[in-house]
């Protein structure tokens, strides 16, 4: 239906809290101002992507399009943090 | 139609994904509680778990005042962080300020809007306090104490009671005149339409307030210190009385032996008429017990039926108006709250 997976994107967006959570709970760790940008986006972009498989955003589809490629970008820039 | 991606940063990227052109879309976005459920799990995890967080007492609210201390507490078994113009000083653990800073801001950006206050999660709720919040309306010390005190009782208490609270709270210490002249300063807050003050509360209240301790006596006001919480909670539902049933009011007012100028009927007739109603009630309660069910029933035939029991109740919504307002002409031309 869309041009991405959203399961798959879900299960991206997932892993990249689970590495914000480790670098959180460490005691010796510097929580950096990306890190909290990152966790901020990707909280958004969990529930809009659930939002989105439970059918309750209404947008226009290019605008949903563009959304998911925005949260594609964020799950590779990620990767440069972790 | 949505912005296209400016650069690659993080903070570019959010504010891309949350940009909506208007009228585009109704879709409100949101953060997912789960998700913020979890990174408050991490960050419990880090200050070494919920009960190592140390409880906030009342002798801490001089440092947090004096912006000497900030960090994670339990105050009334609830999970609040204190913060200092919205961060973290040294007080609250040079390892822990990256990680606290950090949830406080995820949880601030657009959560629910508010900031501080109560942030709902799905198994979990914390509050956030600053204790230089609203620095613009701190004229003065004890304004400052109102804010903070006011944060924090909001935590365990409604929002009147807890305004009430903090008000006597943060007057503490001062002559009669300079808490009447506070508690005046509040009421024309209310009243002003104009300023941004965070803290809402009914300016009838606030007068009410007035009224009652301008008739307290020093025994009276001592008891009320010894508690404030309890003397706030009645104070609130005593003026709910007032107005919804001023007979049921009077006769709780008659049968404790408070001070009559406090009975919803001063005002409205003589003196003698004022005793007549006076006996009548108190008769009544030497005949029945005031949670009687039929107590509430005889005590209106008592008084005079419903066309006594409307005319009593338009009084006393005239009388708090009217008191409200007398002392306040310059904000007499706005509409009531």
């Amino acid at each position: 239906m869309y041009n991405h997976d959203l399961d798959e994107m879900h299960r991206s967006l997932f892993a990249i809290v689970n590495s914000i959570k480790e670098s959180i709970s460490k005691p010796s760790n510097h929580v950096s101002e990306e890190v909290t940008n990152l966790a901020t986006t990707v909280s958004y972009q969990i529930q809009f992507v659930e939002d989105l498989k439970s059918g309750s955003v209404d947008m226009d589809r290019i605008v949903i399009d563009e959304k998911l490629d925005i949260i594609e970008k964020t799950i590779e820039l990620s990767k440069e943090l972790f | 139609m949505s912005k296209k991606i400016s650069t690659y940063s993080i903070s570019s990227i959010l504010s891309d994904f949350l940009h909506q052109d208007s009228n585009s879309s109704t879709y409100q976005f949101k953060k997912s509680p789960e998700v913020m459920n979890e990174l408050l799990e991490s960050v419990l995890e880090r200050v070494g778990g919920k009960s190592s967080i140390p409880t906030f007492g009342s002798d801490s609210v001089s440092l947090v005042l004096n912006g000497e201390l900030s960090g994670i507490f339990i105050h009334k078994e609830k999970l609040v962080f204190i913060t200092q113009n919205g961060t973290f000083n040294k007080s609250a653990g040079a390892s822990n300020i990256s990680a606290l800073d950090s949830y406080v801001k995820m949880a601030e950006h657009r959560f629910n809007g508010q900031y501080p206050g109560k942030y709902q999660l799905l198994s979990n709720e914390f509050y956030v306090v600053d204790g230089q919040y609203h620095l613009q309306t701190s004229k003065s010390e004890v304004w400052r104490k109102f804010n903070l005190f006011n944060q924090l009782n909001q935590i365990h208490m409604g929002n009147d009671e807890s305004y009430i609270c903090s008000l006597l709270k943060a007057a503490e210490g001062l002559s009669d005149k300079e808490t009447e002249a506070f508690i005046s300063e509040h009421i024309k807050q209310q009243l002003s339409f104009e300023t941004k003050f965070p803290f809402r509360c009914d300016p009838k209240l606030l007068k009410r307030l007035t009224t009652c301790l301008s008739i307290m006596n020093m025994e009276d006001k001592q008891c009320a210190y010894i508690d404030l919480h309890s003397y706030a909670t009645e104070f609130v539902k005593d003026f709910i009385l007032l107005r919804e049933n001023p007979p049921l009011h009077d006769a709780i007012q008659i049968e404790s032996g408070n001070n009559p100028k406090l009975l919803s009927v001063i005002g409205l007739g003589n003196a003698t008429q004022l005793n007549e109603y006076i006996t009548a009630i108190q008769n009544l309660l030497d005949a029945k017990l005031i949670n009687d069910p039929s107590f509430a029933t005889d005590l209106h035939l008592t008084i005079g039926g419903k066309g006594t029991l409307d005319r009593i109740k338009e009084h006393v919504e005239k009388s708090v108006h009217v008191e409200l307002h007398d002392d306040l002409n310059e904000y007499s031309n706005q509409p009531s709250m």
